[in-house]
């Protein structure tokens, strides 16, 4: 079983589609360091003069401001907080790239990154199997056709969350070397390396699973465009209609827990409910239930998958 | 089931569903009904099987069937003794196979694409250089399978069947794309591995190369066996009645004087057809004393093409539709 998961891995590390979507993200990270490197500095002198220059550009008639004291007086508003004048800080925006509070932003960015090239991959390299023929080239060596789904399955698998991993950590390491020489290392450091590392881990966990069920969904179809076809349908589609039609079964659906494993938890509000409307209208996906939820849809469509190519025919 | 058989089948039967705009379930149409098939080796412990069939009588879907690639609905199936598909991880490593041309991945090169394969097996690397070597692609294989022409490809097929050193050999129409000078390498090829102990079951509808190369030959179609047997045994009941072939210069002349001497004769395309027991020196003896010279006397022996044709009735007639799934 090693040796088949090897041979595949092999296979798929040869693919061109595979070659050309690694040469993509990296010219994804390297754009990214560029783009990002040049619009963080540190001149904060220089941010905080333009944030007072535009305080002061706005004029704001007396009898308003006035208006604004009374009403703040009426309501015991305290002195520090009124703010019926513009004030610097409105309009300031620190032009440093700052670790502390980005590094969870790029791991998930290139978490992201990690997760499209699973899929497409997934799809891409099973379904052009069936295409060429060589995945009934391989039962003609192997004729246990589980073993060879779960090898195949294994590698896209395997392929996918190390190539996931391999982004979380290339972003984060970006945004450590930007805020390193032209941004600021200020801040908790540790704590925001923890997290990125935790929602890189996840991402590589949903990575795996994502493998596995679009790569399923590809031994079903036995096409790549049929898969594509079926998985842009569900995202654009039936996601949609059903978030608007059946609010509560948005919990149930794919994207929402899959960004829920990723981030830890996501709060979901219904289409349509009012905001504020209450903590009784609001879903929250925990990451240990998506996480749960994923793994079981992943053994669902992994079984369906090993039932369809048991049964049908291989022409 | 005969435990000497490498290859043998009872009363195979497989339907595929065709959909038609007129119902969305579709209907089955049968591409086996029946097909008994049966490859025993000779003495020498191998031999070489001929599959033949026109298109669409189920020699394809035959094949799919052996290597369990396709269930059948019917019927009993066994491998090298192994009952399919149940027995297949069992037989499938001495078994090679090459079915409706050779698959490969066309980026990757041709030694590589065997690797591939090899390393599914836990074959050596040599092997790899020595079944390249047999199909005469050795100085090729580094290139990719992309570049190569129908006729590298199927030597390349061939040697992917090949590499495992398998005992049964199971090919369908190997020959395709080949140049006659490849055609007949492929021949040699395959009567060397039946002389070698290998057993080959070959699908074609190459009448000359089945008579060719094989020693057995089984014909089937729409789905069924019409015979089987040795390919002189096969030749031999369908030869139907002995005729001989005469030519003399004036074929009116010769049918009378014939005839005075009581054989019957008949003019068929420039030359005098005798059918039945009739001895040719006879013949010789009766034209010659009238003055008829014969250009030509022959006994004319049944060809495969003959009986093949025979037995299957006009290929004209096969369902084409259905050819792509046989």
């Amino acid at each position: 079983m090693i040796r088949l998961v090897r041979v595949e891995l092999q296979r798929l590390a040869a693919r061109r589609l595979v070659k050309l979507l690694l040469v993509l993200l990296l010219v994804a990270l390297v754009s990214t360091a560029a783009v990002q490197g040049w619009q963080s500095n540190r001149d904060v002198a220089g941010a905080r003069a333009k944030a007072e220059q535009a305080a002061a550009g706005i004029s704001i008639p007396p009898d308003a401001i006035a208006q604004c004291e009374t009403e703040a007086k009426a309501q015991h508003v305290p002195p520090e907080a009124l703010r019926c004048r513009p004030v610097a800080a409105d309009f300031y925006h620190d032009p440093r790239l700052v670790y502390a509070t980005n590094a969870p932003l790029f791991a998930n960015g290139g978490v992201g990154l990690g997760l499209a090239f699973t899929g497409i991959v997934a799809i891409g390299v099973i379904g052009a199997e069936w295409a060429a023929g060589t995945f009934a080239a391989l039962l003609l060596w192997e004729p246990r056709r589980r073993r060879v789904l779960v090898a195949k399955l294994a590698a896209v698998s395997l392929t996918g969350a190390a190539v996931t991993a391999a982004m979380a950590a290339a972003f984060t390491a970006v945004a450590a070397a930007i805020a390193a020489t032209r941004g600021s290392m200020a801040g908790r450091i540790g704590a925001a390396t923890h997290i990125a590392v935790l929602h890189g881990a996840r991402g590589v966990l949903v990575a795996a699973l994502l493998a596995i069920v679009v790569g399923s969904l590809a031994v079903v179809v036995r096409s790549t465009a049929g898969a594509l076809g079926v998985v842009a349908i569900y995202a654009i589609v039936v996601e949609n209609v059903v978030r608007a039609w059946r609010p509560h079964w948005t919990r149930w659906q794919l994207g929402p827990n899959l960004i829920a494993l990723i981030s830890g938890r996501l709060d979901l509000e219904p289409v349509g409910s009012a905001p504020g409307s209450g903590p009784q209208q609001l879903f929250r996906l925990s990451g240990g239930r998506a996480g749960m939820y994923l793994v079981a849809l992943a053994i669902v469509a992994a079984g369906c998958a090993a039932v369809f190519l048991q049964r049908r025919d291989v022409t | 089931m005969t435990s000497a058989a490498v290859v043998e089948t009872r009363g195979l039967r497989k339907s595929y569903r065709h959909r038609s705009r007129s119902s969305l379930r579709g209907h089955l149409r049968p591409a086996l009904d029946g097909l008994d098939l049966l490859v025993e080796p000779t003495a020498g412990g191998g031999t070489v099987h001929g599959f033949l069939g026109p298109n669409g009588s189920g020699k394809t879907t035959t094949l799919r069937v052996l290597l369990g690639l396709v269930h059948r609905d019917a019927g009993e199936v066994r491998l090298l003794g192994h009952p399919v598909p149940a027995g297949l991880p069992a037989a499938a490593p001495a078994v090679g196979a090459l079915i409706e041309g050779p698959q490969f991945f066309p980026q990757f090169s041709g030694y590589r694409n065997l690797r591939l394969l090899a390393d599914v097996a836990g074959l050596p690397g040599q092997r790899i250089t020595e079944v390249l070597e047999q199909v005469e692609l050795r100085d090729r294989a580094k290139e990719r399978v992309k570049g190569y022409s129908l006729g590298m490809r199927q030597r390349l097929g061939i040697a992917a069947a090949l590499l495992k050193a398998p005992r049964l050999l199971i090919l369908d129409e190997p020959t395709n794309g080949l140049d006659p000078a490849g055609m007949r390498e492929v021949r040699q090829l395959l009567r060397r591995l039946g002389d070698s102990g290998v057993s080959v079951l070959l699908s074609s509808h190459l009448l000359a190369e089945v008579a060719q190369v094989c020693d057995a030959v089984t014909i089937v179609a729409h789905g069924r066996t019409v015979t089987a047997g040795a390919v002189q045994d096969v030749l031999a009941r369908g030869a139907g009645e002995r005729r001989l072939i005469v030519r003399v210069p004036d074929l009116t002349a010769g049918a009378r004087a014939l005839d005075e001497a009581g054989i019957t004769a008949e003019v068929e395309a420039e030359r005098l057809v005798l059918r039945g027991d009739v001895p040719a020196a006879a013949v010789n003896r009766v034209l010659g004393e009238r003055g008829l010279w014969l250009s030509e006397l022959r006994e004319e022996t049944a060809l495969l093409e003959d009986v093949f044709l025979a037995l299957t009735g006009d290929p004209a007639t096969d369902d084409p539709a259905a050819e792509g799934q046989t």
